[in-house]
């Protein structure tokens, strides 16, 4: 056996381990206090800087809680994707108040904690209930995401015990290098608009990048702003998204047995409190769906048609699978990138859910 | 439980430290460290600990059976033979429940159906217990050991669990012989030195960096092209070098945080990895590649099967059957049998070559013709079945056409061109000469912090699934 210790000085040795136990006390204490204090993802209810990534849960929480009227009597869930489902739309095909309750990097857990806290939290039953599944909301190897496990309202109504609101979690979130990066970016942005206005280079606002109406309807400010100037290239942004999604599809392998079962929950509590609904799949840029074929994304869709064909018919609802455009008769022109389909083609989806809707009623 | 987790790094080792440096007795720390890992194995899944306890006690057993017949006085020879066969037959009744049987069921039933008859083995839908080929490998080789009269049996029962169950080398090795820890376990060090807790920051904080930033950083690109292979020449083999690499870092860095490890309890284990793609021939490869596991196949299965002591074609045929078991320890696919079946025949071929003075003289040549060789191998390893093997092969030797396919991320090949140079050129964390200077200290602890910020997806080692 080969003698791997080293017969180094003892007191050299003490200087070096207790260097080393300093540095990473000291480290890791910074850390977790940068992250805490300076909140980019929007997790907490401060916002000594202007958060890096919008918390579309902490913000459409807000806007139902705060809304004192009788609450919505359509609501969209779903994720981003489903965002730009228009509730203004909704409202005059139907005469129902709609409200769109879409949430970043939504999976079946969220749906179901977003339906049972609206019902049981916010005291609302709407009537119709309309669910943008991606396919990958049942990916079987994606964690449920942070900015769902940071507010105990929504966290409370997830049925598969990983999820902790232990200390021990909050902790966890708070040393992940997606929250350091982002508080690094944070500070720089702050410093660089610190130093522009001090030195008088910048004045006005800053430009905004999205935000949701009162009725929760997505504006991507900017991107509509370039569209209008004819600055806006869609292909660049599709051909940009391409690698985010194999990403995203690198590791699902087969649909999550608990996703499943929490999207059959959602449907079943959805039926116990008479709330008609209606799903379908959002579409990806046939691109997008090019790229994705060498990793079994036939495979994936199939098995989540195949699901979501069932589960509806057993609860009585509808199932429209839009998850190509020439299923809504879509535009591939009408899209901001990869997966986020814009408002002409998220309206084409609009009228035929609604159709849907009356055919079910 | 993973080393790289937070739960272990910053609750389970803290506890285990403490304890272990703070308990007075040796009895008490040897039950501390025994229990403790028992939580560390359970923490995966308790219901198979009842099974590693009763391998741990079964070989016990047959050690003291089998030390109480070679008594000089009353040797046994027989008694001695019986009680060795009754604890590897235990064992490898064990590892061929769990491991094997759903493998030869599969094919048994696949041969009958094939030759017109109905399948008859029942399939069944056995969980692998994690670390099993590696825990019954120690017992086993202390029942060996003890029979071939190299090591006397553990002074007790808690002593013996210790050895087996100890969390560093638990579930992926290195496979450590019970004459490796003896000594260390009959006089625990009452302190640790900071010498030696230095250099187990070092194995440490190494071995996690090489995990994180090199293996896990490869894995993504190499898991979705071996998922469903296709592409060109180009693609084919900067994935395949992306698993060799992949693997590599991966493997040797569980061997370095059990080392690591280890020290931190004032423990000396064994090397596991000796910068084996710098081997001059596959002899070399195989004197660098899982150290432990070779010299293991090497001094239970090749040496009693003869060796290379009864001419040239027994040796040869030894060496085929010591590295299709080999194959078949890695697991219950047929890519593995395949696997091990490939490096006996290079072994085969590397002998008889080296018999006609045709290796290359050139130690370039001698280290890039073995590293194909590996990679290729390799390529047997990782694929989903023969068939992908094949085409892999196949596509690597242009047969798809020689392009150089979609360019990967560029982050995937700056850390395949890190790992190459690493890998060919570097000194091994065994060969640095490590000295803890401050300014060490402040680099292992941003390694370290950085290491826990990129522990966000539970990603396991590799060789678990061995």
């Amino acid at each position: 056996m080969h003698d791997n210790t080293f017969s180094h000085d003892e007191g050299l040795s003490q200087r070096f381990l207790r260097r080393f136990g300093i540095t990473v006390g000291a480290a890791l204490a910074l850390i977790v206090a940068a992250n805490y204090i300076v909140n980019p993802l929007d997790l907490y209810p401060w916002h000594v800087f202007e958060p890096m990534v919008r918390s579309s849960r902490v913000t459409k929480v807000r806007m139902l809680s705060e809304n004192s009227g009788p609450g919505p009597e359509a609501v969209v869930i779903g994720s981003s994707r489903a965002m730009e489902i228009a509730p203004a739309l909704l409202t005059r095909l139907t005469g129902l108040r709609a409200f769109n309750f879409a949430t970043d990097s939504a999976r079946a857990e969220d749906y179901y904690a977003n339906v049972r806290w609206l019902v049981e939290d916010r005291g609302v039953k709407p009537q119709v209930l309309i669910i943008g599944a991606d396919v990958e909301a049942f990916h079987n190897h994606a964690v449920s995401d942070e900015r769902l496990l940071a507010i105990p309202a929504l966290a409370k109504y997830l049925r598969h015990g990983e999820v902790s609101q232990g200390w021990a979690d909050r902790l966890r979130r708070l040393v992940s290098k997606q929250q350091t990066q982002m508080t690094a970016l944070s500070l720089i942005r702050a410093a660089w608009r610190g130093g522009l206005h001090i030195t008088g280079v910048r004045r006005g606002s800053d430009p905004i990048h999205s935000h949701f109406e009162a009725d929760g309807y997505l504006r991507y400010d900017d991107w509509e702003l370039a569209r209008t100037m004819g600055r806006f290239n869609v292909d660049q942004q599709i051909e940009g998204s391409v690698s985010e999604y194999r990403g995203r599809f690198a590791n699902f392998t087969a649909l999550s047995e608990t996703r499943k079962d929490d999207f059959i929950a959602t449907l079943a509590y959805a039926k116990s409190k008479h709330i008609t609904t209606i799903v379908f799949l959002t579409p990806l840029h046939a691109t997008v769906i090019r790229a994705l074929e060498p990793i079994g994304y036939a495979d994936r869709l199939r098995e989540v048609t195949a699901f979501l064909t069932e589960s509806t018919r057993a609860v009585g609802a509808a199932f429209l699978d839009f998850s190509t455009i020439d299923a809504f008769g879509g535009d591939p022109r009408a899209f901001w990138d990869g997966g986020h389909a814009d408002a002409a083609n998220c309206d084409r989806m609009t009228r035929r859910l609604v159709e849907a809707y009356r055919a079910v009623q | 439980m993973l080393f790289n987790s937070h739960v272990f790094l910053l609750a389970f080792l803290p506890i285990m430290l403490v304890g272990w440096w703070n308990l007075r007795r040796d009895g008490f720390r040897l039950l501390f460290l025994t229990l403790m890992s028992y939580a560390f194995y359970g923490w995966w899944d308790w219901r198979f600990i009842p099974l590693m306890i009763a391998s741990t006690t079964v070989d016990y057993l047959a050690g003291a059976r089998i030390h109480a017949a070679s008594d000089q006085a009353h040797d046994d020879p027989s008694s001695r033979r019986r009680w060795l066969v009754g604890s590897l037959t235990f064992n490898m009744a064990i590892l061929g429940f769990f491991k094997y049987y759903g493998f030869f069921a599969t094919s048994a039933n696949a041969v009958a159906t094939a030759m017109g008859v109905p399948a008859w083995i029942p399939v069944l839908n056995i969980v692998l217990p994690i670390g099993i080929s590696f825990y019954t490998f120690n017992s086993m080789s202390y029942t060996i050991d003890i029979y071939r009269q190299r090591v006397q049996p553990a002074r007790s029962l808690l002593h013996f669990s210790a050895f087996v169950a100890m969390f560093p080398h638990l579930i992926a090795g290195p496979i450590v012989r019970y004459s490796d820890i003896e000594h260390q376990f009959a006089k625990l060090k009452a302190r640790l030195p900071a010498s030696e807790a230095s250099v187990g920051v070092f194995f440490f904080v190494a071995g996690l960096s090489k995990k994180l930033f090199l293996a896990d950083q490869l894995a993504p690109e190499v898991n979705l092209y071996f998922a469903h292979p296709s592409g060109p020449l180009g693609t084919a083999w900067l994935m395949s070098l992306g698993y060799t690499f992949q693997l590599y870092f991966d493997f040797s860095a569980y061997s370095d945080m059990a080392v690591g490890l280890a020290h931190l309890l004032g423990i000396q284990f064994p090397q596991n990895f000796n910068s084996p793609y710098k081997a001059v021939d596959m002899q070399d490869f195989w004197r660098r590649w899982h150290m432990s596991l070779s010299t293991w196949l090497r001094d239970y299965l090749f040496i009693p099967l003869g060796g290379s002591r009864h001419g040239d074609l027994k040796t040869l045929r030894n060496l085929i059957i010591t590295m299709f078991l080999g194959g078949l320890w890695h697991g219950a696919q047929w890519t593995f049998v395949i696997w091990g079946l490939y490096h006996g025949v290079m072994l085969v071929l590397n002998h008889v070559v080296q018999r006609l003075s045709w290796l290359p003289s050139h130690r370039v040549v001698a280290r890039l013709t073995t590293f194909v060789v590996v990679v290729f191998g390799w390529v047997l390893f990782r694929a989903g079945t023969p068939s992908d093997a094949m085409r892999i092969w196949s596509t690597m030797a242009g047969a798809h056409g020689f392009g150089l396919g979609p360019r990967p991320p560029i982050m995937y090949l700056a850390v395949l061109a890190v790992s190459a140079v690493i890998g060919f050129k570097a000194p091994n964390t065994w060969e640095i000469n490590f000295t803890p200077q401050p300014r060490a200290a402040y680099a292992f602890a941003a390694a370290f912090v950085l290491a826990i910020l990129f522990l966000e997806l539970p990603s396991p080692f590799l060789y678990f699934q061995f």
